[in-house]
Order: C-alpha cells, then sequence, then structure tokens
C-alpha cells in the first residue's frame, strides 16, 4: 500500500514538527520522534518518512533517487512534492553511509545571498545516534548558535565524506546547506548550517 | 456511521489549513539555522488586521499543539485588551489550555516585552513585530535592505546610531534597539524596551519573531550571542529606575510602568503583570539582570 493511512495530518506533522524545530535549535541535541506506524519503501527510513510528511507538501521539491524509485514514488504520493534535479530540490533523503551523496551536496542549491533561506536541507539516514562513545563511527564536536559550550555527539552509518562535502558548502555564511539525521531508533539530530563541525576521532 | 471527528469543527485546528502551516513551518526551521534573517513567508488571512499581532498569531498557530500550555501579553499585561482577545482566539480555535503563569507556559506570545523571569529551554516565546526591518529607518527601499543585509553593509546604520549621539549626546533609540546577532545580521528585537534586550542573548528559549503586515519572520535560537549596536566610548545602557520600588508590590529591580495620580503625584507599578503577582506573593522568580556600564 503505497499511500498512507495511519498518519494524521494536523496532530502528527505538528508534534514531528516540534521535534524538528528543537533540535534545528539546538544542534547536537538528540529527539526521539513519537512513533507512528507508518510503512515507507524499503529504501525510505520510518523517520526520513516523518520528516517528509511532517514539512513537505506540493510547494516544494525533493531528491531521493538514490534510495530507489519506490521511496521517490512514495514522497509524491503522500506530500504531493515534486521530485527534481539535484540542482533545483529542496529537500533531499539519502543514506549518510553512501558516499555518492557527496556528488548532491556539491550541487545542491546553497540559496542566494539576498535570499539564503532558499539554501537545500539534507536528511541523512543513519543507524544510530548517540552521546556516549560506546556508539561506533564518527565523533562529532559541535559549536555554534544554539550550543551553550560545546556538544559532542556520536553518529555511526555516516560516510566521513559527508561531512567534509556539507564544510566545504558552508564556508560562506548565510549560504548554506541545512542537515538533519534521523537513526534507526527514530531519533533525529540537526546540523544548521551555522553549526561549527569538528570531526574528532578520525 | 461516519466517526471522522475533523468534519464536525467550523475550523481547521489552529484555524490556518495545513498547507500554510507546513509553508510557515519550513520557514522557521531556516529562520532558526540563518539567526536574525528575515524570512519572507506567505502571512495568511486571519480573523484580525494585519499589523494587530497577525504574524505573532500565524507563528504560535503553526507551533501550537493540543498539549501545549499558552500564554500571551501585551506590554507585560495578560489583561490588556490585545493579548484577551488573541487569548480566547486560540483557545477557540485550538481548545487548548491558557495561562497566567510564566513558568507553566510552553509557548508564550508576546507583544513588546519579554517576561522578566528566566524562560527554560522548555519554552518558545513568540514576539508581534510591527517593522522588522531595523535598516528601514536610514533606507526606505526594501531590495536595497535587502542587499544591505547580503552584503553586511550597515555603515547607514551606524552613522545613524553616530548622528543620534552627537545631536542628543546619547543614542536616543528606546523601544526596538538595533542588536547584532550571531556576529552577522543586525535584527530589531521588535519594540521590546532596552531592559529586556540584554536577555535575548545566551538564553535557553528559542524566539520567534513574526511579522504579519511585512510578511517577514526571524529567530534567534537559544544560546546566540545577541548583541546591542553600541560604540567604545558610547555603550549600551538600560533604563535606570534608581531607587523606585512597585506601588502594589513593593518590589524594585523590574521594568517599570509610570502611572499618573494627579498633577502632582506619580508612582510606579511593575509592569510584567504575573511577575509583579509572584513578587506580591513573596516567591520572587529568578532573573537576570544586565548592569550597566560606567561609560
Amino acid at each position: 500500500m503505497l499511500r498512507e493511512t495511519v498518519y494524521n495530518e494536523i496532530f502528527d506533522s505538528q508534534r514531528h514538527f516540534r521535534t524538528i524545530l528543537d533540535s534545528m535549535s539546538r544542534p547536537g541535541k538528540l529527539n526521539r520522534f513519537a512513533p507512528i506506524p507508518l510503512t515507507p519503501p524499503a529504501g525510505l527510513a520510518k523517520p526520513a518518512a516523518y520528516v517528509g510528511l511532517a514539512l513537505l507538501n506540493a510547494d516544494v521539491s525533493f531528491h531521493a533517487e538514490l534510495l530507489g524509485p519506490e521511496a521517490v514514488a512514495y514522497l509524491r504520493v503522500n506530500t504531493h512534492a515534486q521530485a527534481a534535479a539535484p540542482g533545483l530540490a529542496d529537500f533531499f533523503f539519502v543514506r549518510g553511509s553512501d558516499g555518492g551523496a557527496a556528488a548532491l551536496i556539491a550541487e545542491a542549491k546553497l540559496g542566494l545571498p539576498a535570499y539564503p533561506e532558499t539554501g537545500a536541507t539534507f536528511v541523512f539516514q543513519v543507524s544510530r545516534l548517540g552521546k556516549s562513545s560506546n556508539i561506533g563511527g564518527l565523533q562529532l564536536e559541535l559549536t555554534g548558535p544554539g550550543i551553550e559550550t560545546r556538544e559532542i555527539i556520536f553518529v555511526e552509518g555516516l560516510n566521513p565524506d559527508l561531512i567534509t562535502a556539507i564544510k566545504t558548502r558552508n564556508v560562506e555564511f548565510p549560504l548554506g546547506l541545512d542537515a538533519m539525521f534521523v537513526s534507526e531508533d527514530e531519533s533525529i539530530m540537526c546540523l544548521p548550517r551555522t553549526t561549527r563541525v569538528l570531526v574528532t576521532n578520525l | 456511521m461516519i466517526t471522522e471527528s475533523k468534519f464536525q469543527q467550523t475550523y481547521n485546528f489552529g484555524f490556518i489549513d495545513e498547507s500554510t502551516k507546513k509553508e510557515i513551518r519550513r520557514k522557521l526551521l531556516k529562520a532558526v539555522a540563518i539567526p536574525g534573517y528575515q524570512v519572507p513567508y506567505s502571512s495568511p488571512e486571519m480573523p484580525i488586521a494585519r499589523g494587530w499581532g497577525t504574524g505573532g498569531l500565524h507563528a504560535t498557530l503553526s507551533l501550537i499543539g493540543p498539549e501545549d500550555i499558552f500564554k500571551i501579553i501585551d506590554q507585560g499585561s495578560d489583561a490588556s485588551v490585545n493579548a484577551c482577545n488573541l487569548r480566547d482566539f486560540v483557545k477557540r480555535m485550538t481548545n487548548c489550555r491558557t495561562t497566567f503563569d510564566t513558568a507553566e507556559a510552553t509557548l508564550i506570545q508576546t507583544r513588546h516585552r519579554k517576561p522578566e523571569e528566566i524562560l527554560t529551554d522548555k519554552q518558545i516565546i513568540v514576539f508581534q513585530v510591527p517593522q522588522p526591518e531595523p535598516l528601514r529607518s536610514v533606507e526606505r527601499y526594501e531590495f536595497k535592505t535587502r542587499l544591505m543585509h547580503a552584503e553586511a553593509d550597515y555603515a547607514k546604520m551606524w552613522v545613524s546610531l553616530y548622528e543620534s549621539y552627537v545631536k542628543f549626546g546619547a543614542i536616543m533609540q528606546g523601544a526596538g534597539y538595533p542588536v547584532r546577532v550571531n556576529g552577522r545580521y543586525i535584527m530589531t528585537p521588535s519594540p521590546i524596551p532596552r531592559w529586556d534586550v540584554p536577555n535575548l542573548s545566551m538564553a535557553p528559549c528559542l524566539h520567534v519573531f513574526s511579522a504579519g503586515r511585512e510578511k517577514r519572520l526571524h529567530c534567534v535560537p537559544p544560546f546566540t550571542k545577541v548583541e546591542p549596536l553600541e560604540f567604545e566610548d558610547v555603550k549600551f545602557h538600560v533604563e535606570d529606575f534608581g531607587a523606585i520600588t512597585c506601588a502594589a508590590s513593593g518590589g524594585d529591580k523590574a521594568f517599570m510602568d509610570e502611572i499618573y495620580e494627579s498633577e502632582t503625584s506619580r508612582k510606579f507599578v511593575m509592569n510584567d503583570s504575573n511577575f509583579m503577582d509572584k513578587v506580591r506573593s513573596g516567591t520572587r522568580p529568578p532573573q537576570r539582570l544586565f548592569t550597566n556600564p560606567t561609560v
């Protein structure tokens, strides 16, 4: 079944939006989504589908080619957003382990100096996010607005090339990309373009 | 039998339709990601006139959920007319719990004040903004101010502050004192008194500023540096109330309203009504106070 019937367009999207907003305001903070029994296709992780259903509508476009044609069809049917080429898309859905996404990051729009909010938003599907080092993967040290002093977060299932690619594109503030990371246990962590990221265990 | 409760109501939850809410939500996320930058947004029609708090309502109604506890103040008071009417409206459209207690609220909408009490990381404060463009007093065209922001070209702003100092011996801007957010964008904090301006900086709560008539919204995320514009030798000062105490609660060190009693006498009362009630009941909440520099 392609079309979701269990998702409450009013209340589920509001609750998920508040989770995303809290994560975006406090980079490095882990938030858990309220679970909804969605049935997205194999390529698209459930929390990524939450983000899509909460934020996308017919006014915006997305790029999810790397997750397979079923994921693209699912997002199109359930949000009415249009699939678009990487240079035009507002939202990107990719796997964090997929080094091929670096090419998309390099091509995504950054916004214009007078309208920097038109820069793209990336949703990375990773396997685990956590605060303690017993989670493998990258250790990120974060500073910037939304963080009192500094935050440390561990991300498993994220290709370090993608962090490098994002940093390369975010050098010219206010132009830039904003990133969301969603994990298999339905947590979310965000890195807006203002956050300075240091990979400290490579 | 049809059990869909959605169609038993005349209005959508939160009045605004879901598609427009999504648009405002996306813009809010971008406003958080670019602190101090004014994001253009749709500003949908509301049942009150633009310029009377529609911007605040757009942000509030896009944020609010059934579990939220809502507080709204106008010039510090829960009981003034703008606050009462907008509270009634939000209550009717969402059936959320409302409160006067600043500490209990999860979502606070305000006109022209930030509450004295320190807001926590569980709270979001929404400011109603009449004029979001701090450069409007020095440049009348929108396309030019947009370019000035893009290029961080704030020379005219500095000159206007300097001119004010040369003419009057002080920077005269009282409410809506221009600030620099995160070392980049110059932003108006909406017409809050100078007293509240230092409390925007490195605060635990999220600040949302929304101007319905001008169709712009901007944000100050938590723990973000907000600096009032000042010169090396002419510093920013907050209002000095000296030894004045509140006539109703006896407390001091809060933003005061001046009340004229007759031709010869006057008194002062605390402007933040909930804060005054708490001081009066003997439980003064924690506050962040700014000490004026000596220069």
